[in-house]
Protein backbone atom coordinates (compact mmCIF):
# COMPACT_ATOMS: atom_id res chain seq x y z
CA UNK A 1 0.00 0.00 0.00
CA UNK A 2 1.40 3.39 -1.02
CA UNK A 3 1.64 5.84 1.88
CA UNK A 4 -0.34 9.06 1.48
CA UNK A 5 1.68 11.81 -0.14
CA UNK A 6 -0.18 15.11 -0.13
CA UNK A 7 -1.08 17.16 2.90
CA UNK A 8 -4.75 16.61 2.22
CA UNK A 9 -4.34 12.85 2.05
CA UNK A 10 -2.39 12.87 5.30
CA UNK A 11 -5.01 15.07 6.89
CA UNK A 12 -7.84 12.77 5.77
CA UNK A 13 -5.99 9.73 7.09
CA UNK A 14 -5.28 11.52 10.37
CA UNK A 15 -8.96 12.33 10.69
CA UNK A 16 -9.67 8.60 10.44
CA UNK A 17 -7.35 8.05 13.40
CA UNK A 18 -4.12 7.26 11.55
CA UNK A 19 -1.45 8.43 13.98
CA UNK A 20 1.37 7.91 11.50
CA UNK A 21 -0.36 10.17 9.00
CA UNK A 22 -0.81 12.84 11.62
CA UNK A 23 2.83 12.58 12.62
CA UNK A 24 3.95 12.76 9.00
CA UNK A 25 1.84 15.85 8.47
CA UNK A 26 3.15 17.43 11.66
CA UNK A 27 6.78 16.69 10.82
CA UNK A 28 6.32 18.10 7.36
CA UNK A 29 4.80 21.39 8.48
CA UNK A 30 5.90 22.05 12.04
CA UNK A 31 9.22 23.68 11.18
CA UNK A 32 7.74 26.41 9.03
CA UNK A 33 4.95 27.10 11.52
CA UNK A 34 7.40 27.21 14.40
CA UNK A 35 9.80 29.55 12.60
CA UNK A 36 6.97 31.80 11.49
CA UNK A 37 5.70 32.03 15.06
CA UNK A 38 9.22 32.57 16.36
CA UNK A 39 9.99 35.40 13.96
CA UNK A 40 6.63 37.00 14.49
CA UNK A 41 6.56 36.76 18.28
CA UNK A 42 10.29 37.07 18.87
CA UNK A 43 10.01 34.32 21.47
CA UNK A 44 10.79 30.62 21.23
CA UNK A 45 8.46 29.85 24.13
CA UNK A 46 5.58 31.59 22.40
CA UNK A 47 6.49 29.87 19.13
CA UNK A 48 6.36 26.50 20.88
CA UNK A 49 2.93 27.22 22.33
CA UNK A 50 1.62 28.54 19.04
CA UNK A 51 2.90 25.54 17.07
CA UNK A 52 1.23 23.22 19.50
CA UNK A 53 -2.01 25.18 19.38
CA UNK A 54 -2.03 25.21 15.58
CA UNK A 55 -1.91 21.43 15.34
CA UNK A 56 -4.32 20.99 18.22
CA UNK A 57 -6.73 23.24 16.35
CA UNK A 58 -6.24 21.03 13.31
CA UNK A 59 -7.01 17.97 15.44
CA UNK A 60 -10.10 19.52 16.96
CA UNK A 61 -11.29 20.89 13.66
CA UNK A 62 -11.38 24.48 14.88
CA UNK A 63 -11.69 27.02 12.06
CA UNK A 64 -12.76 24.07 9.83
CA UNK A 65 -10.30 23.36 7.08
CA UNK A 66 -11.79 23.48 3.58
CA UNK A 67 -9.44 22.23 0.81
CA UNK A 68 -11.37 24.23 -1.77
CA UNK A 69 -10.51 27.49 -0.06
CA UNK A 70 -6.77 26.98 0.01
CA UNK A 71 -3.94 24.63 0.82
CA UNK A 72 -3.50 23.02 4.20
CA UNK A 73 -0.20 24.84 4.55
CA UNK A 74 -1.92 28.20 4.09
CA UNK A 75 -4.59 27.12 6.54
CA UNK A 76 -1.98 26.25 9.17
CA UNK A 77 -0.16 29.55 8.62
CA UNK A 78 -3.48 31.33 8.89
CA UNK A 79 -4.18 29.79 12.29
CA UNK A 80 -0.62 30.52 13.39
CA UNK A 81 -1.01 34.13 12.32
CA UNK A 82 -4.24 34.52 14.29
CA UNK A 83 -2.59 33.06 17.36
CA UNK A 84 0.47 35.26 16.91
CA UNK A 85 -1.70 38.38 16.65
CA UNK A 86 -3.54 37.31 19.78
CA UNK A 87 -0.22 36.81 21.52
CA UNK A 88 1.07 40.18 20.39
CA UNK A 89 -2.10 41.89 21.60
CA UNK A 90 -1.66 40.25 24.98
CA UNK A 91 1.98 41.18 25.38
CA UNK A 92 1.89 44.54 23.60
CA UNK A 93 5.07 43.43 21.92
CA UNK A 94 4.14 44.65 18.50
CA UNK A 95 6.26 47.39 16.99
CA UNK A 96 4.40 50.57 16.21
CA UNK A 97 4.19 51.58 12.59
CA UNK A 98 4.93 55.13 13.65
CA UNK A 99 8.43 54.08 14.48
CA UNK A 100 9.13 53.80 10.78
CA UNK A 101 7.54 56.69 8.89
CA UNK A 102 7.48 56.34 5.12
CA UNK A 103 10.22 58.93 4.74
CA UNK A 104 12.60 56.63 6.53
CA UNK A 105 13.25 54.73 3.33
CA UNK A 106 15.48 57.08 1.48
CA UNK A 107 16.76 56.84 -2.00
CA UNK A 108 19.93 54.94 -2.51
CA UNK A 109 23.13 56.69 -1.70
CA UNK A 110 25.99 55.51 -3.85
CA UNK A 111 28.55 56.67 -1.34
CA UNK A 112 26.91 54.79 1.57
CA UNK A 113 29.05 51.87 2.76
CA UNK A 114 27.60 48.49 2.04
CA UNK A 115 26.69 47.00 5.41
CA UNK A 116 27.37 43.46 4.27
CA UNK A 117 31.02 43.94 3.53
CA UNK A 118 31.91 44.47 7.17
CA UNK A 119 30.25 41.44 8.58
CA UNK A 120 30.92 37.80 8.18
CA UNK A 121 28.15 35.47 7.11
CA UNK A 122 27.09 34.38 10.58
CA UNK A 123 26.95 37.95 11.83
CA UNK A 124 25.06 39.03 8.73
CA UNK A 125 22.44 36.36 9.18
CA UNK A 126 22.06 37.23 12.84
CA UNK A 127 21.84 40.94 12.06
CA UNK A 128 19.29 40.21 9.39
CA UNK A 129 17.24 38.05 11.74
CA UNK A 130 17.23 40.81 14.36
CA UNK A 131 16.24 43.34 11.74
CA UNK A 132 13.36 41.14 10.58
CA UNK A 133 12.07 40.68 14.11
CA UNK A 134 12.16 44.44 14.66
CA UNK A 135 10.08 45.18 11.56
CA UNK A 136 6.51 46.38 12.02
CA UNK A 137 4.18 43.42 12.11
CA UNK A 138 2.60 43.83 8.65
CA UNK A 139 6.03 43.99 7.00
CA UNK A 140 7.56 41.34 9.21
CA UNK A 141 4.98 38.74 8.30
CA UNK A 142 5.38 39.26 4.58
CA UNK A 143 9.18 38.96 4.83
CA UNK A 144 8.91 35.84 6.96
CA UNK A 145 6.42 34.20 4.62
CA UNK A 146 7.85 35.21 1.25
CA UNK A 147 11.55 35.48 1.98
CA UNK A 148 12.34 33.22 4.90
CA UNK A 149 9.73 30.53 4.20
CA UNK A 150 9.87 31.10 0.44
CA UNK A 151 6.12 31.04 0.07
CA UNK A 152 4.80 32.30 -3.27
CA UNK A 153 2.83 35.53 -3.35
CA UNK A 154 -0.50 33.84 -3.99
CA UNK A 155 -0.21 31.64 -0.89
CA UNK A 156 1.06 34.54 1.17
CA UNK A 157 -1.90 36.61 0.00
CA UNK A 158 -4.23 33.79 1.07
CA UNK A 159 -2.62 33.62 4.51
CA UNK A 160 -2.66 37.37 4.99
CA UNK A 161 -6.09 37.83 3.46
CA UNK A 162 -5.01 40.54 1.05
CA UNK A 163 -4.45 40.89 -2.72
CA UNK A 164 -1.20 39.72 -4.30
CA UNK A 165 -0.35 43.29 -5.25
CA UNK A 166 -0.46 44.25 -1.58
CA UNK A 167 1.95 41.43 -0.77
CA UNK A 168 4.35 42.70 -3.40
CA UNK A 169 4.20 46.31 -2.29
CA UNK A 170 4.61 45.37 1.35
CA UNK A 171 7.58 43.21 0.46
CA UNK A 172 9.25 46.10 -1.36
CA UNK A 173 8.59 48.34 1.59
CA UNK A 174 9.77 45.73 4.07
CA UNK A 175 13.03 45.23 2.22
CA UNK A 176 13.60 48.94 2.13
CA UNK A 177 13.12 49.06 5.90
CA UNK A 178 15.43 46.10 6.34
CA UNK A 179 18.18 47.81 4.35
CA UNK A 180 17.66 50.92 6.42
CA UNK A 181 17.96 49.00 9.67
CA UNK A 182 21.01 47.07 8.53
CA UNK A 183 22.62 50.30 7.40
CA UNK A 184 21.94 51.92 10.77
CA UNK A 185 23.24 48.87 12.54
CA UNK A 186 26.42 48.94 10.52
CA UNK A 187 27.02 52.64 11.22
CA UNK A 188 26.54 52.08 14.94
CA UNK A 189 29.23 49.42 14.79
CA UNK A 190 31.81 51.66 13.09
CA UNK A 191 35.38 51.20 14.40
CA UNK A 192 35.50 54.56 16.17
CA UNK A 193 32.25 53.94 18.01
CA UNK A 194 33.35 50.48 18.93
CA UNK A 195 36.29 51.86 20.95
CA UNK A 196 35.60 52.18 24.63
CA UNK A 197 37.51 54.61 26.88
CA UNK A 198 39.46 52.79 29.52
CA UNK A 199 41.01 55.64 31.45
CA UNK A 200 40.79 59.41 31.35
CA UNK A 201 44.31 60.88 31.40
CA UNK A 202 43.41 64.56 31.55
CA UNK B 1 8.79 55.45 -16.63
CA UNK B 2 9.35 57.38 -13.41
CA UNK B 3 11.15 56.02 -10.36
CA UNK B 4 7.87 55.75 -8.49
CA UNK B 5 6.28 53.81 -11.33
CA UNK B 6 9.31 51.56 -11.47
CA UNK B 7 9.16 50.65 -7.78
CA UNK B 8 5.43 50.09 -7.87
CA UNK B 9 5.59 47.76 -10.86
CA UNK B 10 8.84 45.83 -10.58
CA UNK B 11 8.49 42.60 -8.59
CA UNK B 12 10.69 42.19 -5.53
CA UNK B 13 13.85 40.38 -6.60
CA UNK B 14 14.14 36.77 -5.63
CA UNK B 15 17.51 35.15 -5.02
CA UNK B 16 18.81 32.82 -7.71
CA UNK B 17 15.87 33.61 -9.91
CA UNK B 18 15.99 35.87 -12.98
CA UNK B 19 14.39 39.25 -12.58
CA UNK B 20 10.83 39.24 -13.89
CA UNK B 21 11.03 42.80 -15.16
CA UNK B 22 9.53 43.92 -18.42
CA UNK B 23 11.26 46.03 -21.07
CA UNK B 24 10.20 49.35 -19.57
CA UNK B 25 11.52 48.45 -16.14
CA UNK B 26 14.83 47.26 -17.56
CA UNK B 27 15.13 50.45 -19.54
CA UNK B 28 14.51 52.51 -16.38
CA UNK B 29 17.24 50.59 -14.58
CA UNK B 30 19.66 51.46 -17.36
CA UNK B 31 18.67 55.12 -17.34
CA UNK B 32 18.44 55.75 -13.55
CA UNK B 33 21.66 55.00 -11.61
CA UNK B 34 19.95 55.66 -8.23
CA UNK B 35 17.23 53.11 -8.87
CA UNK B 36 19.78 50.71 -10.32
CA UNK B 37 21.93 50.99 -7.19
CA UNK B 38 18.97 50.64 -4.90
CA UNK B 39 17.70 47.70 -6.87
CA UNK B 40 21.13 46.09 -6.68
CA UNK B 41 21.01 46.46 -2.90
CA UNK B 42 17.58 44.81 -2.93
CA UNK B 43 19.00 41.96 -4.97
CA UNK B 44 21.81 41.47 -2.49
CA UNK B 45 19.35 41.60 0.35
CA UNK B 46 17.26 38.93 -1.38
CA UNK B 47 20.36 36.75 -1.56
CA UNK B 48 21.08 37.35 2.11
CA UNK B 49 17.51 36.51 2.97
CA UNK B 50 17.76 33.29 0.98
CA UNK B 51 20.95 32.49 2.86
CA UNK B 52 19.23 33.20 6.16
CA UNK B 53 16.24 31.10 5.11
CA UNK B 54 18.52 28.17 4.42
CA UNK B 55 20.26 28.64 7.73
CA UNK B 56 17.03 29.01 9.69
CA UNK B 57 15.47 25.98 8.02
CA UNK B 58 17.25 23.84 10.60
CA UNK B 59 15.20 25.46 13.34
CA UNK B 60 12.44 23.08 14.35
CA UNK B 61 9.90 22.90 17.13
CA UNK B 62 11.18 21.04 20.21
CA UNK B 63 10.46 17.32 20.40
CA UNK B 64 8.23 17.82 23.42
CA UNK B 65 5.66 19.55 21.20
CA UNK B 66 5.42 16.41 19.08
CA UNK B 67 5.12 14.25 22.18
CA UNK B 68 2.30 16.40 23.55
CA UNK B 69 0.49 16.36 20.22
CA UNK B 70 0.78 12.58 19.93
CA UNK B 71 -0.68 12.31 23.40
CA UNK B 72 -3.53 14.64 22.40
CA UNK B 73 -4.07 12.70 19.17
CA UNK B 74 -4.36 9.40 21.03
CA UNK B 75 -6.71 10.91 23.57
CA UNK B 76 -8.86 12.34 20.81
CA UNK B 77 -8.83 9.03 18.94
CA UNK B 78 -10.07 7.24 22.04
CA UNK B 79 -12.75 9.87 22.50
CA UNK B 80 -13.69 9.43 18.84
CA UNK B 81 -13.96 5.67 19.30
CA UNK B 82 -16.20 6.23 22.27
CA UNK B 83 -18.32 8.54 20.17
CA UNK B 84 -18.72 5.85 17.52
CA UNK B 85 -20.08 3.51 20.20
CA UNK B 86 -21.99 6.30 21.83
CA UNK B 87 -25.08 4.20 22.43
CA UNK B 88 -23.12 1.81 24.64
CA UNK B 89 -22.14 4.24 27.36
CA UNK B 90 -25.69 5.51 28.12
CA UNK B 91 -26.96 1.91 28.07
CA UNK B 92 -24.34 0.91 30.61
CA UNK B 93 -25.15 3.90 32.75
CA UNK B 94 -28.88 3.19 32.66
CA UNK B 95 -28.33 -0.46 33.48
CA UNK B 96 -26.10 0.46 36.40
CA UNK B 97 -28.64 2.99 37.66
CA UNK B 98 -31.48 0.46 37.39
CA UNK B 99 -29.45 -2.12 39.29
CA UNK B 100 -28.66 0.43 41.95
CA UNK B 101 -32.31 1.38 42.37
CA UNK B 102 -33.28 -2.28 42.56
CA UNK B 103 -30.69 -2.97 45.23
CA UNK B 104 -31.77 0.07 47.21
CA UNK B 105 -35.41 -1.02 46.97
CA UNK B 106 -34.59 -4.52 48.15
CA UNK B 107 -32.53 -3.15 50.99
CA UNK B 108 -35.27 -0.78 52.13
CA UNK B 109 -38.04 -3.34 51.86
CA UNK B 110 -35.84 -5.83 53.68
CA UNK B 111 -35.25 -3.35 56.45
CA UNK B 112 -38.97 -2.74 56.82
CA UNK B 113 -39.88 -6.42 57.08
CA UNK B 114 -40.82 -7.29 60.65
CA UNK B 115 -37.86 -8.84 62.33
CA UNK B 116 -38.84 -12.05 64.05
CA UNK B 117 -39.34 -11.09 67.65
CA UNK B 118 -36.80 -13.02 69.52
CA UNK B 119 -37.88 -11.36 72.71
CA UNK B 120 -41.61 -11.83 72.33
CA UNK B 121 -43.46 -15.06 71.88
CA UNK B 122 -47.02 -15.86 72.64
CA UNK B 123 -47.66 -17.82 75.75
CA UNK B 124 -50.77 -19.87 76.23
CA UNK B 125 -52.46 -19.05 79.48
CA UNK B 126 -55.65 -20.69 80.59
CA UNK B 127 -58.60 -18.56 79.62
CA UNK B 128 -59.98 -18.91 83.13
CA UNK B 129 -56.81 -17.45 84.63
CA UNK B 130 -56.97 -14.46 82.29
CA UNK B 131 -60.62 -13.96 83.01
CA UNK B 132 -59.93 -14.05 86.75
CA UNK B 133 -57.14 -11.53 86.39
CA UNK B 134 -59.34 -9.24 84.35
CA UNK B 135 -62.09 -9.42 86.90
CA UNK B 136 -59.86 -8.96 89.96
CA UNK B 137 -59.34 -5.41 91.25
CA UNK B 138 -55.85 -4.02 91.36
CA UNK B 139 -54.12 -4.13 94.74
CA UNK B 140 -51.35 -2.08 96.26
CA UNK B 141 -48.68 -2.88 98.82
CA UNK B 142 -47.80 -0.82 101.88
CA UNK B 143 -45.62 1.54 99.82
CA UNK B 144 -48.37 2.21 97.34
CA UNK B 145 -46.77 0.09 94.69
CA UNK B 146 -49.02 -2.23 92.82
CA UNK B 147 -48.92 -5.69 94.40
CA UNK B 148 -48.69 -8.91 92.51
CA UNK B 149 -51.81 -10.99 92.46
CA UNK B 150 -52.10 -14.73 92.89
CA UNK B 151 -51.04 -15.40 89.35
CA UNK B 152 -47.90 -13.28 89.83
CA UNK B 153 -48.98 -10.43 87.57
CA UNK B 154 -48.08 -6.98 88.71
CA UNK B 155 -50.45 -4.35 87.41
CA UNK B 156 -48.82 -1.61 85.38
CA UNK B 157 -49.20 1.70 87.23
CA UNK B 158 -52.20 3.73 86.07
CA UNK B 159 -53.33 0.91 83.82
CA UNK B 160 -56.55 0.64 85.82
CA UNK B 161 -57.86 3.73 84.14
CA UNK B 162 -58.04 1.89 80.84
CA UNK B 163 -59.13 -1.41 82.31
CA UNK B 164 -62.75 -2.48 82.08
CA UNK B 165 -64.23 -5.46 83.82
CA UNK B 166 -65.05 -7.46 80.75
CA UNK B 167 -62.11 -6.58 78.54
CA UNK B 168 -60.21 -9.27 76.76
CA UNK B 169 -56.50 -9.36 77.31
CA UNK B 170 -53.66 -10.96 75.39
CA UNK B 171 -50.58 -12.42 76.89
CA UNK B 172 -47.17 -11.88 75.32
CA UNK B 173 -43.86 -13.14 76.64
CA UNK B 174 -41.01 -10.72 76.16
CA UNK B 175 -37.43 -10.38 77.21
CA UNK B 176 -36.63 -7.15 78.98
CA UNK B 177 -33.62 -5.80 80.88
CA UNK B 178 -33.73 -6.80 84.50
CA UNK B 179 -33.51 -3.10 85.36
CA UNK B 180 -37.14 -2.82 84.13
CA UNK B 181 -38.17 -4.64 87.30
CA UNK B 182 -37.22 -1.59 89.37
CA UNK B 183 -40.26 0.26 88.00
CA UNK B 184 -42.44 -2.41 89.63
CA UNK B 185 -40.80 -2.12 93.06
CA UNK B 186 -38.56 -5.11 92.70
CA UNK B 187 -35.01 -4.53 93.83
CA UNK B 188 -32.29 -5.27 91.32
CA UNK B 189 -28.60 -5.33 92.08
CA UNK B 190 -26.35 -3.17 89.99
CA UNK B 191 -24.45 -6.21 88.73
CA UNK B 192 -27.61 -7.85 87.39
CA UNK B 193 -29.18 -4.71 85.98
CA UNK B 194 -27.86 -5.30 82.50
CA UNK B 195 -29.07 -8.90 82.32
CA UNK B 196 -32.20 -9.87 80.51
CA UNK B 197 -35.22 -11.38 82.13
CA UNK B 198 -38.31 -12.92 80.60
CA UNK B 199 -41.65 -11.40 81.40
CA UNK B 200 -45.29 -12.09 80.54
CA UNK B 201 -47.11 -8.95 79.57
CA UNK B 202 -50.89 -8.69 79.55
CA UNK B 203 -51.97 -6.40 76.74
CA UNK B 204 -55.38 -4.86 76.62
CA UNK B 205 -57.41 -4.56 73.40
CA UNK B 206 -55.97 -1.04 73.00
CA UNK B 207 -52.45 -2.49 72.87
CA UNK B 208 -51.42 -1.03 76.22
CA UNK B 209 -49.86 -3.22 78.88
CA UNK B 210 -52.09 -3.99 81.83
CA UNK B 211 -49.83 -6.15 83.93
CA UNK B 212 -46.45 -7.79 83.90
CA UNK B 213 -45.22 -11.01 85.38
CA UNK B 214 -41.52 -11.66 85.59
CA UNK B 215 -40.87 -15.28 84.83
CA UNK B 216 -37.49 -15.71 86.52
Amino acid sequence: MTPPETDDELFTAAQRGDEEAFLALYRRRQGAIYRFAMHMSGSTAAAEDITQEVFLALLRGDWGYDPERGSLSSYLFGIARKLVLRQLERTYADVSLDEHPPEAVSAANDSAPDPYDALNERERIEALRRAVVSLPRRYREVVVLCDLEEMDYADAAAVLGCPIGTVRSRLHRARGLLLEKLDRGHRSRSPVQALKPVRCLI
Amino acid sequence: MTCEEFWSSVPPPVASRPLEADALEREHLHQCPACAAEFARHCRLAEELALAAGDLRRVQAPDRVEARLVHAFRWQSRAGTNDRHGWLAPAIWWAAAAALVLCAGLFISGARQPVPQRHARPVTLPAVELAEWAAAPAESDADGNPAADASGFIPVPNADRFRSADEEVNLVRVEVPRSAMIAFGISVSAEDASESVEADVLLGPDGLARAVRFVD
